[in-house]
């Protein structure tokens, strides 16, 4: 690499706040499942209310707000399976992410 | 997923080889979304990417002025309307060859069954912000044809026939809704389309929880690799990187067409 291009790599920055928020939104667009058509947004609401309900049949509004008939219990479960794969992935490239120091490290 | 699909509109121009851009985008689409992607195109094609290639006739071309660099470029950006009747597939995913996609996100949308949406969330990996691009005068939201997700049917039908009947009045409705009439932008005709057809603005269309993630114009692509895209852009007199992991809409297509150009 020659002197311009090693100054040039040298003046360039990383910030971590920026990058931080990038990985929530990316992790965030895909917290969500699909039942029976509808398009679900996994929230710990929904999970805690969904729980409320045990395994009764019951008609949700789904994000696109289309009535959608659920069995609630089989849905908490996929909504359950869900979020823990998407948090534990979460946390693992966040812990990735808090080692990066500079942009030489992007 | 019964015949569901991708479909990508590329038109090469003198400079830019549209085409191996939408063979590039394809080859991510069947990666993260396990789909079919086909391509709709007035050039002579020859892929192994594709699914399906589909000719349409040739039409005039349109304009577009990088502000960036002050250059003007041939920009063959239209035909996107004629999809509804070309797609081969019963739902369809249509996004454009500059829409990488990275992970898969999009792929719960594509599975539920609502018969049309379109992307109006935009996501801008350098400042971090949600936001949505306003659209003329009226402060309307902008839609982004860049990603639309259809089934067949009479709702999709009429926002594409009302986007083409935009297009075909395009003077008017520029007068209309108070924007620029150069270049010719579908965009615009599907916002308009939207508007109307969602009885002026009651019922929107949007992709709901997927914001798309845009990069601008003045932002640069320092690698372009097989999950992730390294960006360059300037913020208070500093430069940044940035490894972007997620879908990435790219805009800067100078800087785009430079990094695919080196790789090949």
């Amino acid at each position: 690499m020659d002197i311009d291009n090693l100054q040039r790599q040298a003046q360039l920055s990383f910030d971590h706040a920026i990058a931080k928020k990038n990985l929530q939104q990316r992790i965030q667009s895909r917290l969500n499942v699909t039942y029976n058509d509808g398009f679900f947004t996994v929230t710990k609401e929904q999970i805690n209310f969904l729980d409320l309900l045990g395994s009764q049949s019951v008609v949700l509004l789904d994000d696109y707000q289309t009535p959608i008939e659920v069995n609630a219990f089989e849905l908490l479960k996929i909504m359950f399976q869900r979020y823990h794969e998407i948090m534990n992935e979460w946390l693992e490239e966040y812990e990735q992410l808090k080692k990066i120091r500079s942009a030489k490290h992007v | 997923m019964s015949n569901t699909g991708a479909v990508i509109v590329a038109n090469n121009t003198d400079r830019f080889n549209y085409v191996r851009l939408a063979e590039i985008c394809a080859e991510r689409v069947q990666r993260h979304l396990k789909i079919p992607v086909s391509l709709v195109t007035t050039s002579d094609v020859t892929s192994t990417v594709f699914d399906k290639i589909i000719i349409m006739e040739s039409y005039e071309q349109n304009q577009r002025f990088f502000t960036a660099t002050q250059e003007k470029t041939e920009w063959r950006n239209m035909g996107r309307t004629q999809v509804y009747d070309l797609t081969p597939y019963d739902r369809t995913l249509l996004l454009d060859a500059d829409l990488f996609i990275q992970t898969n996100a999009l792929l719960n949308h594509i599975k539920t069954n609502n018969d049309f949406a379109i992307a109006r969330d935009v996501y801008d990996p350098t400042t971090g912000h949600i936001y949505k691009m306003k659209f003329g005068k009226t402060q309307m939201d902008q839609c982004w044809a860049t990603l639309v997700i259809f089934n067949k049917s009479e709702l999709a039908r009429n926002i594409f026939d009302m986007a083409q009947h935009v297009l075909n009045h395009y003077a008017y409705y520029c007068r209309l809704y108070n924007f620029a009439d150069v270049p010719l932008r579908n965009d615009y005709a599907f916002t308009v389309a939207c508007h109307l057809m969602g009885g002026y603005g009651q019922r929107h269309f949007d992709i709901t929880g997927y914001a798309l993630p845009n990069c601008d114009f003045y932002t640069d692509i320092l690698e372009l690799n097989t999950d992730n895209i390294l960006i360059k852009y300037s913020k208070q007199e500093k430069t940044y990187v940035q490894r972007i992991k997620s879908d990435l809409h790219m805009q800067n297509k100078l800087s785009l067409f430079e990094r695919i150009n080196e790789s090949r």
